[in-house]
């Protein structure tokens, strides 16, 4: 049994709807700026993903009761799962599940401390502050405005949970558990989500440069991003009752998914990163009944995020991936094979809790138009990047079939997916 | 403040909060809240904080099940005064 994934739909801060953030992609068009607020309230870093945020009038169309409840993560949210629902032309939601990753809503309980210190009265906080604070706030809103009664839940794996709220999608489908799911991954930018990721220093002052010897840590950046994941008896289904217009085609199908911890709560090491990798590789294979070497994927979609240690590790274990992966075969034939190492944060930032999904749409944006976006900020790789094939620029992807996808989180946490292009 | 006052202020305070009810010059003291107007449970919520603040009372919400007009939130309101 196949896990299509048949729409995606996201808000960031390099577009707000698919083709534009194609393009921005393509352009190798950066969505990174500066938030002088942040100096002013004492960030060391003011580099930041520019997320537009959601108008008012994109929203107005839901009851008041509703909008109360609805915080910054939930409104990207919701614009980003509309674009995904109308992509994959998915007109009956009963049944369908909602999984989403988010591990923060420090906005919200800004907001309450804010007016407790004024008023010292919690009603006025209002009826829907308690909605917008709780972590699962993205889950209880979408899950009523789109009146949804299968399985309805936010997880919270810090920056990997994006990648392992796809791989439990994956795994409810392929266990039969759910049909079809919504994947979401939601990040909050105000001005209280990132503080005490400033403190501890690992924002870089000056750009996102994945995988350069001068990086100096990561870009904070937000938004949201979904994805339409069901399993092919469910989209033959409805491909069987579609009206006019038909249904659109799948855009890939999930193969693996893979998982594992590291024994450090704030970098991944080497060997944890090439298990979760191993792992997605195997329950590939295992599910097409073909050996898939790593050397053979299209893409690697690196987490990297800048960080001087965890992208030295994540570099060290693909080039022990994929030089791994060639043992046994004829040294000639596979010798300058090697699949591209793809590291959007580059233009986007790291997307924090949205970003295994969001990376997910941008592979997929990649995979289907057919060209690697570029790192413009590398300009002096990592000596542990020799073996990789990193594009410093737009650069065509002739043979666009499978990709692994990376997220690594706090607290060690690791998630890969393989996906396939259909 | 006479019954009239209460539902002119309520009347205010409605208009401010809550954009999808009908004209306020329409709501009069036997409206039903729920049925007429229509508020959603959690419109309700906020109506009877926004009371509280207002009228400086507070009410206790186990007796929202007893308040279905406006004439039963004005007495509710009188009522703990």
């Amino acid at each position: 049994m196949k896990t299509f994934i048949t729409g995606m739909g996201i808000w960031s801060c390099i577009g707000t709807s698919i083709p534009e953030v194609t393009q921005s992609l393509r352009e190798g068009k950066s969505g990174i700026g500066h938030i002088k607020e942040r100096a002013d309230y004492g960030y060391q870093s003011t580099l930041s993903g520019i997320v537009p945020p959601v108008p008012d009038s994109l929203i107005s169309d839901l009851p008041r009761s509703k909008r109360i409840c609805m915080g910054e993560p939930a409104r990207y949210a919701y614009m980003a799962v509309l674009q995904a629902i109308k992509q994959a032309q998915l007109t009956d939601l009963h049944n369908v599940a909602l999984i989403v990753s988010n591990d923060s809503t420090a906005g919200a309980a800004a907001e309450t401390e804010a007016l407790m210190q004024e008023r010292h009265d919690t009603r006025y906080l209002g009826a829907g502050k308690v909605f917008q604070s709780l972590n699962s706030t993205v889950s209880m809103n979408l899950a009523s405005i789109f009146h949804l009664n299968g399985l309805s839940l936010t997880l919270s794996a810090a920056c990997a949970g994006g990648g392992h709220a796809i791989g439990l999608a994956h795994s409810l489908i392929q266990s039969k558990q759910i049909d079809c799911a919504i994947v979401v991954g939601a990040q909050e930018v105000g001005l209280h989500a990132y503080t005490s990721f400033d403190a501890i220093g690992v924002f870089s002052r000056e750009a996102s440069r994945p995988f350069d010897k001068n990086r100096s840590g990561l870009v904070p950046s937000g938004g949201a991003a979904a994805l339409i994941l069901e399993s092919d008896e469910h989209f033959r289904n409805r491909m069987a009752t579609a009206t006019e217009g038909g249904v659109t085609a799948p855009l890939a199908s999930i193969l693996g998914y893979g998982f594992s911890t590291s024994p450090s709560i704030a970098t991944p090491n080497a060997e944890s990163i090439l298990a979760s990798m191993t792992m997605a590789l195997d329950n590939a294979e295992r599910h097409e009944y073909q050996v898939l070497p790593a050397f053979s994927l299209g893409m690697i979609s690196a987490h990297a995020t800048g960080t001087k240690d965890g992208d030295r590790a994540e570099a060290e274990a693909i080039s022990t991936f994929i030089a791994n992966s060639k043992r046994g075969y004829h040294e000639p034939y596979v010798k300058d094979v090697a699949p591209w190492i793809s590291s959007t944060k580059a233009l986007t930032g790291h997307e924090c809790w949205m970003s295994g999904v969001s990376q997910m749409v941008y592979t997929l944006i990649q995979m289907h138009n057919r060209f690697v976006a570029p790192n413009p900020n590398l300009t002096d790789p990592d000596d542990a990047c020799s073996t990789l094939r990193i594009a410093r620029e737009t650069t065509p992807w002739h043979i666009a079939s499978h990709a692994l996808l990376n997220a690594f989180g706090f607290g060690g946490t690791n998630s890969s997916i393989v996906i396939k292009k259909e | 403040m006479t019954e009239q006052e209460y539902l002119a202020r309520i009347r205010e305070l409605m208009q401010a909060r809550f954009d999808n009810i009908p004209p306020v010059e329409e709501i009069e003291l036997d409206t039903d809240l729920m049925e007429d107007l229509p508020l959603e449970s959690l419109d309700m919520v906020d109506l009877i904080l926004t009371c509280e603040t207002a009228f400086n009372v507070k009410l206790d919400m186990a007796d929202a099940k007893n308040t279905h007009t406006i004439r039963q939130l004005i007495a509710w309101i009188k009522g703990t005064k």
